[in-house]
């Protein structure tokens, strides 16, 4: 769904206020999932655990875009024990409902008398080698994509991205550089972020849809893309 | 003959599109590129939108001889404009002035609509290389250099021999050239940081001869102004969609000397520099901004001889209003 770009900034800001981030830590073994607040500067607990069933997919690729076979651990943190160019999780919360009585972990037909409700889905792709091929989307969700080599980028410089949903370019999605709102896509999807500082690299898009399955109203869609630049 | 200066600066249309900083608004919300209010921003309109723009131009003149009722006292310029986005990188705009002046004494002598101006504005940017100013731009982009190169033309529309009380035509009191006049230009704007913008703008406006009912020719000295104004954000709140910006510029200004029936005019022409303080107010698409401008230094070419003209304002004040929709 396209939003007029004001509402949507205020989306995201309102979203990434209360969200919190996922990212990848990268060891000689693997990639671990984390979660919390300690790569955005967020207030709150810095490393939150999670239900190792929330993440739903695990992927990792070669920098060809090809898909590898790795091992998934199956307890937290999630682990990809392989040596990925490209990692790619995919988390969800399940649904929430906003009640009189707060904000409920439920689909909207168990939560009693309900004002909002949403699907809450995340991503994070982390790219730790390039190819060509990694400037198409790897999955059908939400996903940012650089169309060119980030990790040859030093800070300063800008980053031309973009967010495909559904395979194809999304248009009107709001981006953000460390939570904070940079832009909105233009029709083929496509958006400059200038990468205003060393080291981790984290770059946020979100997006909500209608949603027809009775449980919710909408889905909210976010994805993170995350690499590291020279400190 | 001391006051025509005025009227040729008043009906300068590109004055005007330093104006719709309002512009940026409405593309990504408080954040982006701040306008000055008297200096030319290097802005396009988002295409397909319009922009409605109102400034009232008061400027209160020294006087040397308060029994001289000739002498200047005041004059106030107004301007409506309105604008449109073609395509991302080029807008076009037309402006009507009414001009009103007054001398100490006399009361009304000067009041009514003068030359419409029409202008386009050609906007480009560099990225990595020269291009067209795009339909979509992240707020890192808006802190590329950005230029508008800008022609336009007054048309005759206004009342060129408009005669005084006393029946006579003066030049610099009519509320028209008579001929169009044509000015060009380049502007350029680069956001330094989050809430610091410079601006740069330098253009010219020449102007025609033209016989008057009474016989008498004149043709304005070409103008040259080269602009540079700095706009830092003062203060912003998101949740109302208000922003705060304050503004300090340096305005020069080269008034050529006119030629009257075929003769260099005396009392005519000069350089002078203007300081200007100014704020921009934003509110969601609307842009309100406020300022005072003055001279700080001038080399008038007879300037004992040139009350009421730029360069002898003891104070100019000056409001803009501009919506986008």
């Amino acid at each position: 769904m396209r939003m007029r770009p004001p509402l949507a900034l205020l989306f995201l800001a309102s979203l990434t206020a209360h969200a919190h981030d996922l990212w990848v830590e990268r060891d000689t073994s693997g990639l671990t999932l984390r979660y919390g607040h300690e790569r955005s500067g967020h207030g709150g607990a810095r490393v939150l655990e999670y239900a190792p069933e929330q993440v739903r997919e695990a992927l990792c690729h070669d920098s060809d875009g090809r898909p590898l076979k790795a091992r998934v651990s199956p307890t937290w943190p999630v682990r990809l024990l392989a040596d990925c160019a490209v990692s790619l999780f995919v988390f969800s919360t399940g649904y929430w409902s906003k009640t009189p009585q707060g904000t409920k972990n439920l689909p909207k037909t168990e939560a009693g008398t309900v004002f909002d409700s949403w699907l809450s889905i995340e991503s994070v792709k982390r790219i730790d080698a390039w190819g060509e091929a990694l400037t198409r989307p790897l999955t059908q969700g939400l996903e940012l994509t650089p169309l060119e080599n980030p990790l040859r980028l030093k800070p300063g410089d800008k980053l031309h991205l973009a967010v495909f949903q559904a395979g194809r370019p999304a248009a009107g999605v709001t981006v953000a550089y460390f939570g904070q709102p940079r832009g909105v896509t233009d029709r083929d999807g496509r958006i400059n972020i200038a990468l205003r500082r060393p080291g981790f690299q984290l770059i946020q898009a979100s997006i909500e849809t209608p949603l027809a399955d009775g449980k919710a109203d909408r889905r909210v869609e976010t994805a993170a893309l995350q690499f590291e630049l020279p400190q | 003959m001391k006051t025509r200066l005025l009227l040729c600066l008043a009906l300068l249309p590109p004055a005007v599109l330093a104006h719709h900083g309002v512009a940026s608004l409405g593309a990504i919300g408080l954040e982006g590129p701040g306008a000055p209010v008297e200096t030319s921003s290097a802005a396009t309109l988002p295409q397909g939108r319009w922009l409605t723009y109102l400034k009232v131009d008061h400027a209160k003149f020294r006087t040397d001889d308060p029994t001289d009722a000739t002498e200047a006292d005041y004059a106030q310029y107004w301007m409506l404009g309105l604008g449109y986005g073609f395509t991302p990188w080029f807008s076009a705009y037309f402006f009507q002035p009414y001009n009103i002046k007054k001398d100490e004494r006399d009361g009304f002598k000067s009041r009514g609509f003068t030359d419409l101006s029409a202008i386009g504005v050609f906007g480009f940017k560099y990225d990595q290389g020269w291009q067209l100013v795009p339909a979509s731009e992240s707020l890192d982009d808006l802190m590329d250099w950005h230029f508008t190169a800008y022609a336009g033309l007054t048309l005759p529309t206004g009342e060129a021999n408009h005669r005084l009380r006393d029946g006579s035509i003066d030049p610099g009191m009519s509320l028209g050239f008579g001929k169009p006049s044509f000015s060009y230009g380049l502007t350029a704007t680069k956001q330094v940081s989050d809430a610091t913008t410079l601006v740069f703008e330098t253009g010219q406006m020449r102007f025609q001869e033209y016989r008057y009912a009474d016989g008498q020719t004149m043709r304005f000295g070409t103008e040259t102004r080269l602009n540079a104004a700095l706009a830092q954000r003062l203060l912003s709140w998101p949740e109302r969609r208000l922003r705060l910006d304050g503004n300090v510029e340096l305005n020069f200004l080269r008034l050529g000397r006119d030629v009257e029936d075929g003769a260099k005019a005396t009392a005519t022409g000069g350089d002078i520099l203007y300081g200007v303080l100014g704020a921009r107010l934003y509110w969601d698409r609307l842009s309100l901004g406020l300022a005072l401008k003055r001279p700080i230094w001038t080399a008038l070419n007879e300037a004992a001889e040139q009350q009421g003209a730029e360069g002898k304002e003891r104070l100019r004040a000056i409001v803009t209003l501009s919506a986008l929709f």
